[in-house]
């Protein structure tokens, strides 16, 4: 027997397939125009399908930065890395912060939300001086370690930890459970889905991260895979053909970790151990 | 097991022998940070391997930052760790703020010293470039990026209009981008000029009115009435005769889509251009329209080599070497050849490799002709802020939410508050 379609759910439906659609939109736009010939790019309106696919493009973007294989390697590198090492330490400072009672606990935590009111470009110049004076410049650790921690992710983690009841420590103590224990076995499997947006947004965030790596570091050998997009955006014009055809391969890794990682979304909601 | 060791002492005194020589020839190493990316940066590169394979005693490290934003703020945070590179390319009021702070070393010193140059030397260099090098009567800094405006047009445009040649004043100007504009009903098929709501494309105007950023007596003046009259003319072009839009990107692809007819750019801007035109249509480029012959001139763009103080006596001398080696005649014509930026020493346009190029470039030629009217920006640490308000003022006017001269007026306001 099928179930009739309620009228709220047409509208629902629709509004996601427009919702869909609109995200969409951009990097159906973004792989057509990597596939354009100039005379479909250089003219005075929107050609939404090329004439003619020019494949070549592909080819010409890849080859005409020779490092892109290692900035990918690169990238692939600091953003797997930086991950991990934020899951890590914001599951701890997330745990301390949610579940125990400590001297100065509340302003301690204001102060690091606070740090997150400071725009970035005011702290560059002096997060540059203290790599710099660490003899750091150059090397995998400036672009790694300054973002090992995070407060956004502490917060968030924080946040989702809170709603954990309490009696599930209760029950834990009770079995003899230490506390590194309860985090281990009882928290983080509760957390997944935190656990995976907070790792989704971290892996995102150093993938696509421009500016720190290009200033850190001098040589190619280090650099990212955003760095080898800019060059074809240059001071007197842009390549968009050419961009666009590079901006597809980059995202290529996102897209998979972001297909895996939904599955990981609907399983963890799915969990919830608890009886109200 | 004695035999082994023999065997083993004769390798390693081998391999030291061998070794040993490079050794003694030490060569000082300098860092040179740049952001010439793509094309330019390949032309530096090898400009850069040149000079190494040539040079006894120096190597120089090429080191690209990305875009100039990056490079800046590298710059800045690299001073305050107190390890800036040995030499760099810099904007004149970068170059005011590390002047303030004791960090560059003067190239008169070098200029003046041994390895030196001859007064004949220095007379190669356009004056107008070695003029933007001088801060408070010292020369600072070498030209070596440097660029002028042209106009850029759309030649088969101009003859379907009926007009015969680029148009040299803003009364021709303005008929012409009348003439090229194309209307459908209401809508607008393509517009006479393309312009930019930013300071450097109204300084292409207020120079061309007459204007100077500072007055006599160093205060802001871009409200005077060559200002207000360069903005009401580019805003008049767009909004009151509707020949005109303006976008803050770049120009190039709107041009080459037919979308406009004219616009501004400097000379490296070029290659773009003819990458989006891509022989659909015939252009050209023209020096920039004046309000009245005399003001005739043009904005230069782009940067210069600085050498810092912090790098030892060697490492200054190492600097000195490369820095004076790359404007030499040869080095010149050949970074123009590469980037289109221009020379910048008189006699490389009398080499055969430039002169060959600009008969064939006769659209980067244009850019010569503007050489002797070029105008810089005010050599001071707070010129990069100014810039921000008079770009500020300029997006306002062209948003209507200002007069000319109320735009000006805040923007002088704001400009000397920060003097």
């Amino acid at each position: 027997m099928k179930a009739k379609n309620k009228p709220a759910d047409v509208i629902a439906f629709v509004l996601l397939v427009v919702g869909a659609l609109m995200m969409l939109m951009p990097f159906y736009y973004m792989i057509s125009t990597s596939l354009k010939g100039p005379e479909d790019i250089y003219v005075n309106r929107l050609v939404w399908i090329p004439s003619r696919l020019v494949w070549k493009n592909y080819v010409t973007a890849w080859q005409s930065e020779p490092y892109f294989g290692r900035y990918f390697v690169n990238s692939a590198l600091i953003a797997t890395v930086t991950t991990l090492l934020q899951l890590f330490t914001s599951a701890l400072a997330a745990y301390a912060f949610s579940s125990f009672n400590f001297w100065g606990k509340e302003p301690l935590f204001m102060l690091l939300l606070g740090t997150m009111m400071i725009p970035s470009q005011v702290t560059l110049v002096p997060n540059y001086a203290i790599i710099a004076r660490l003899g750091w410049i150059d090397t995998y650790r400036a672009l790694i370690v300054p973002f090992a921690a995070s407060v956004f992710g502490i917060f968030m983690m924080r946040q989702f930890f809170q709603t954990i009841p309490i009696e599930l420590w209760d029950a834990a103590q009770i079995d003899g459970c230490s506390r590194f224990r309860y985090l281990w076995s009882v928290m983080i499997p509760l957390s997944r889905p935190i656990f995976v947006t907070n790792g989704l947004f971290t892996f995102i965030g150093g993938w696509n991260s421009f500016l720190w790596p290009l200033i850190v570091t001098n040589t190619p050998r280090l650099r990212t895979i955003q760095v080898g997009l800019s060059q074809f955006n240059q001071e007197f014009g842009t390549k968009p053909d050419l961009l666009m055809a590079s901006s597809t391969i980059a995202i290529i890794p996102l897209l998979i970790i972001f297909f895996v990682a939904q599955n990981q979304f609907i399983q963890g909601i799915a969990r919830t151990g608890m009886k109200s | 097991m004695k035999k082994l060791a023999v065997v083993v002492l004769s390798v390693l005194l081998l391999v030291a022998l061998s070794v040993g020589p490079s050794f003694a020839a030490t060569k000082t190493t300098i860092t040179f940070w740049h952001a010439m990316g793509a094309q330019l940066g390949a032309t530096l590169e090898s400009l850069v391997n040149e000079f190494n394979a040539q040079s006894p005693d120096v190597i120089v490290k090429a080191e690209y930052q990305g875009n100039y934003g990056a490079l800046s703020q590298k710059l800045v945070g690299a001073l305050v760790a107190r390890k800036p590179p040995t030499v760099a390319q810099v904007y004149g009021n970068w170059a005011a703020e590390y002047i303030d702070g004791n960090e560059l070393v003067p190239v008169e010193k070098f200029v003046k010293g041994p390895n030196g140059m001859s007064a004949l030397e220095v007379e190669d260099i356009w004056e107008g470039l070695r003029a933007g090098c001088v801060f408070d009567g010292v020369w600072y800094t070498m030209p070596f990026n440097k660029s002028v405006y042209v106009l850029v047009y759309n030649k088969d445009a101009f003859e379907e209009a009926g007009i015969t040649k680029p148009p040299t004043d803003w009364q021709e100007l303005l008929a012409a981008a009348n003439a090229l504009t194309i209307r459908d009903g209401d809508k607008i098929v393509r517009y006479g000029i393309g312009l930019r709501p930013n300071v450097d494309i109204f300084a292409t105007f207020f120079f061309n009115a007459g204007g100077e950023w500072l007055d006599a007596k160093g205060k802001v003046n871009v409200n005077s009435p060559a200002g207000i009259k360069a903005l009401q003319f580019m805003n008049d072009l767009l909004n009151k005769y509707k020949v005109a839009y303006y976008v803050p990107g770049y120009l190039d692809a709107d041009f080459g889509a037919g979308k406009v007819a004219m616009y501004l750019t400097t000379s490296p801007g070029l290659s773009y251009t003819a990458e989006s035109v891509a022989g659909k249509f015939d252009w050209s480029a023209a020096p920039l329209p004046y309000a009245e012959a005399k003001y005739k001139s043009t904005p230069v763009a782009g940067t210069d080599l600085a050498i810092f103080s912090r790098a030892t006596e060697a490492e200054q001398q190492a600097a000195w070497k490369f820095v004076k080696w790359m404007v030499e005649p040869r080095q010149t014509a050949k970074w123009a050849i590469g980037t289109s930026y221009i020379p910048v020493r008189k006699s490389a346009m009398y080499l055969e490799t430039m002169k060959n190029w600009f008969s064939e470039h006769p659209r980067e030629e244009q850019s010569l002709q503007q050489l002797r009217y070029i105008k810089y920006d005010p050599n001071i640490a707070a010129w990069s802020t100014i810039r921000n308000d008079i770009s500020e003022a300029v997006e306002k006017v062209f948003l209507g939410k200002a007069t000319a001269k109320e735009a000006l007026d805040a923007a002088t306001v704001k400009g000397n508050g920060r003097l």
